[in-house]
């Protein structure tokens, strides 16, 4: 996300101006995660959903009982 | 019996000699309202007491014992716990400015359950600004103090819940934990967490930070207080949907009572990586102990835990940034910087983000039991990678400097939460400067049982759980 994307998405949510250091500090922090989720997100199966989670945990304790 | 053994007594042992009738709630209650009312500011553990409504109930309690009426497990105990568990039509602060004043429409349900099983309600306790500080950092309430020395911080979020149990306060209390606010404060003030599996605890009435990691869970000075507390309010709840419906075993009974092959992971790479020296020594002598009573210890590794912290990051922060949003855009100013700083990166993510960071929670927890867990029954990882800091030490030196030190503390909690999985932290020893050194245990899901009886059996044979702070005994 550009630095100029950051701040107009800062500008329409929140009543007061972000300053210019803070979009600094949090724009590093947010790409990072960006890039990170949204490569190993490529990589998920066809038809996961959030809910897998906790049909998991269920499997998991079905499966040691 | 004097107020000193009454404070030594562990939460079982209280209900135990209540039941009995060799002290009365009245004693017990007593007792507590007086430590909170004298220890408790030294400490700054305690935001709201409830003297006269605590002493009454357990006036209550006391008459039912005398016509051999005991509510439950629990009858006439008196407990403080976290100030974000929802009471009707009490104020809950959240630990927050903003919710100062708050009255809450409901209760929560594992306070109802407490109650239920004849708890006492005696206090609020202290914690992070709604709950979103692993080192307990709080602007308007002032900083809680670890009861082994006021200089240093307590861990948060659960910070008032730590002190209180470490320094004999109340024997007991209940704590959140959604990136290691049971198990941090626990691990730093020298008593037992337990953040169950994720869907073990009902959150119904508990003010939330993030809906898929918020937990719900014990903290005492024994394990097998924690067992007796997961007992009474595990399992599922209408008013928490996302709450198993598995039945809810007694942990007390359900523990096992020997470790002899019980197959102990020690993922050294990345949960070691930041451990100082003397850390290290106290987990390597956890480790010998739990050999020395027949557990297998072997070494194992871990998937890309860089790429978990960045997905239960936007889970996390998305999730808050919405709880918060309302006062993000009107009060900004009334939230500590700490807090703003670390809430405002969820108001950047797209929503299809947000929702793939969900979607790559089952495959990432897959591959975690798989590659971590492997044959091993339970993980054994550090609790807090570095000696204990100072208060000042997370609170000067700049934004860049307090957020590698709230990063440091939480290294080894918050990618579990992300995973579900149920952790214990357990003392383990001390620094050489008097503060206290944890281990944790992760296990399996639903594999709290196993939890609560390694640490169980771990405290069976040492005797950390048995050393109380100066302050406690009145000797600071």
């Amino acid at each position: 996300m550009k630095k100029e994307t950051f701040r107009d998405i800062a500008d329409s949510v929140l009543a007061v101006p972000m300053e210019d250091e803070r979009i600094d500090r949090l724009l590093a922090t947010v790409n990072r995660a960006n890039d990170a989720v949204r490569k190993a997100a490529e990589k998920l199966p066809i038809g996961a959903q959030p809910s897998d989670f906790f049909a998991l945990l269920e499997s998991e304790r079905t499966r040691r009982s | 019996m004097t107020a000193s053994r009454l404070a030594d007594l562990s939460m079982i042992e209280t209900a135990a000699a209540i039941a009995k009738g060799e002290i009365t709630s009245e004693a017990a209650t007593r007792s507590v309202l007086d430590r909170l009312k004298t220890i408790g500011p030294k400490v700054n553990c305690v935001i709201a007491i409830e003297e006269d409504e605590a002493m009454a109930a357990a006036r209550v309690a006391d008459a039912e014992r005398a016509k051999g009426q005991l509510r439950g497990p629990l009858h006439g105990v008196p407990m403080g716990h976290k100030d974000l568990l929802f009471r009707k039509g009490k104020v809950v602060t959240s630990g927050a400015k903003i919710t100062r004043g708050f009255v809450a429409p409901t209760t929560a349900t594992v306070l109802e359950r407490l109650e239920a099983a004849g708890a006492i309600y005696v206090a609020a306790l202290h914690l992070a600004e709604f709950a979103r500080s692993p080192t307990g950092h709080n602007e308007h309430f002032g900083p809680c103090r670890n009861p082994w020395n006021l200089d240093h911080v307590t861990g948060g979020s659960s910070s008032g819940s730590g002190a209180a149990v470490a320094a004999r306060l109340v024997p007991a209390a209940l704590g959140s934990d959604t990136g290691g606010s049971i198990r941090l404060p626990a691990s730093i003030c020298g008593v037992v967490g337990l953040m169950p599996t994720q869907t073990r605890v009902s959150r119904a009435g508990v003010m939330p930070l993030s809906w898929s990691m918020d937990t719900v869970g014990p903290m005492a000075r024994d394990a097998r207080d924690c067992a007796r507390l997961l007992s009474i309010i595990a399992g599922a709840d209408p008013r928490d949907l996302t709450t198993s419906h598995a039945p809810v075993p007694d942990y007390e009974k359900a523990m096992p009572t020997s470790l002899k092959g019980l197959r102990v992971g020690v993922p050294r790479r990345f949960y070691y990586d930041p451990v100082t020296p003397e850390v290290g020594k106290a987990l390597d002598e956890s480790l010998r102990v739990f050999r020395d009573v027949g557990a297998v210890i072997t070494d194992t590794d871990v998937p890309d835990m860089a790429l978990i912290d960045e997905v239960q990051h936007i889970v996390r922060e998305c999730e808050a940034a919405t709880v918060h949003g309302r006062w993000l855009r009107s009060r900004p100013k009334d939230f500590a910087d700490q807090v703003r700083s670390r809430t405002e990166p969820g108001l950047f993510y797209t929503a299809t983000r947000y929702l793939e960071a969900l979607d790559l929670r089952a495959p990432i927890v897959a591959e975690f039991l798989a590659k971590a867990f492997g044959d091993n029954d339970i993980l054994h990882l550090p609790g807090v990678p570095i000696p204990v800091p100072t208060i000042a030490e997370t609170t000067t030196g700049g934004p860049e400097a307090i957020a590698k030190m709230i990063r440091l503390v939480g290294h080894c909690t918050r990618h579990i939460n992300f995973l579900g999985l149920p952790a214990i932290a357990v003392p383990c020893g001390f620094s050489a400067s008097g503060l206290p050194i944890a281990f944790q245990l992760i296990g399996r899901p639903f594999g709290e049982a196993t939890l609560l009886g390694a640490a169980d059996r771990y405290q069976a044979v040492t005797d950390w759980r048995r050393r109380a702070p100066a302050i406690a005994t009145g000797a600071a």
